[in-house]
């Protein structure tokens, strides 16, 4: 498949330079991922890492996706959780609190997922602190590890006071 | 109240009911202690004394169901009980989620064979298959995700719920349960 939009990607940003794909770039546009020429950088290496966003410079696939990251400074860990996420919720944009993505699902709380990985140390109190605030907005907490080998593990961590 | 249903002595840091008869009435009180030389009881029906772990000491003591004596036969209030059995902050700390998960009706067994501190009935062991896994862990301790991962995985193999119990400031205990998201 072509790619559907070429972009550039300097100074920490990703600017559309031209749309080949008018329902795609219009998809986008809808989705707050495409605003006054710009992309959202994280939309932008998942598009690329499709093969529907290639860059300026002729990088097309997983080299526009690491182009892409590496320039914006968006951390790694980050950009696999959010591609994992994108292939199946229409929407998902990072959120407030940090390392966190929020994704939409078409029905039901949308998902706060914490993106954690191998050897960045968490405390239990901030790991309840972070369950119990994206709780309290009204998302389902979940958590994110992605290991040394890339692998990544979803699980809902709800903090409670009893167990049953 | 009842007076206690059974008498046990202190052996360093565990407490042994001797009689038999006590025993198999402790231990039907709520699937406490382990009965000598019994892997897996089948219900209080065992020959043997039974060996009650500290934290149920404790939790007995207080609840006046057990009445423990030091190695001389001199009689220990539920507060010596702690203060003997309860040394450390490690256990103090496993003690009161133990309290708390027993306050709320639950049966809770050791869950070292699970990598667990504890396996948590609702109903007891032969009777339900402990579904949730409790690992105790201090508010303030660093953890590295990857050790979710690994215990999340073992427990969701064996059909439980992966738990993390934590004692706050105040005293209360707060939980997090990990439940595997196919996504």
């Amino acid at each position: 498949m072509p790619a559907a939009l070429e972009a550039r990607v300097d100074e920490g940003r990703v600017t559309l330079v031209a749309c080949h794909a008018e329902q795609f770039c219009r998809t986008l546009e809808e989705r707050g991922y495409l605003e006054g020429g710009r992309l959202y950088p994280l939309e932008a290496a998942f598009q690329a890492s499709r093969g529907r966003v290639a860059l300026a410079g002729g990088q097309t696939g997983w080299e526009a996706f690491l182009d892409i990251i590496r320039i914006t400074g968006v951390p790694l860990k980050l950009a696999i959780v959010y591609r994992l996420l994108r292939n199946r919720y229409p929407e998902v944009r990072e959120w407030t609190r940090p390392s966190t993505l929020l994704a939409r699902p078409r029905s039901g709380r949308p998902l706060e997922v914490l993106v954690l990985e191998e050897g960045e140390e968490i405390t239990i109190e901030g790991l309840l602190e972070w369950s119990e605030a994206a709780a309290k907005d009204g998302h389902e907490p979940v958590i994110a590890v992605v290991d040394r080998n890339g692998q990544t593990t979803f699980y809902e961590a709800r903090s409670v006071g009893a167990i049953v | 109240m009842r007076g206690p249903v059974a008498r046990g002595r202190l052996y360093g840091r565990h407490v042994i009911v001797e009689s038999v008869e006590e025993a198999r009435s402790l231990y039907a009180l709520g699937f406490y202690g382990k009965p000598l030389g019994v892997d897996k009881p089948s219900g209080p029906n065992f020959d043997s004394p039974l060996l009650v772990s500290p934290l149920e000491a404790v939790y007995l003591a207080r609840k006046g169901h057990l009445e423990v004596v030091d190695e001389e036969g001199g009689i220990l209030s539920p507060e010596e009980v702690e203060e003997r059995l309860l040394s450390d902050e490690r256990l103090r700390m496993l003690y009161r989620v133990y309290e708390d998960l027993r306050e709320r009706g639950l049966v809770v067994r050791p869950g070292m064979k699970f990598g667990a501190d504890f396996a948590v009935y609702r109903y007891g062991p032969g009777i339900d298959h402990a579904p949730y896994l409790v690992v105790v862990r201090p508010l303030d301790e660093a953890m590295d995700p990857v050790e979710i991962v690994k215990t999340g995985r073992l427990s969701h193999s064996v059909r439980k719920t992966f738990t993390i119990a934590t004692v706050r400031r105040d005293g209360s205990v707060r939980y997090v349960m990990f439940k595997w998201a196919r996504i």
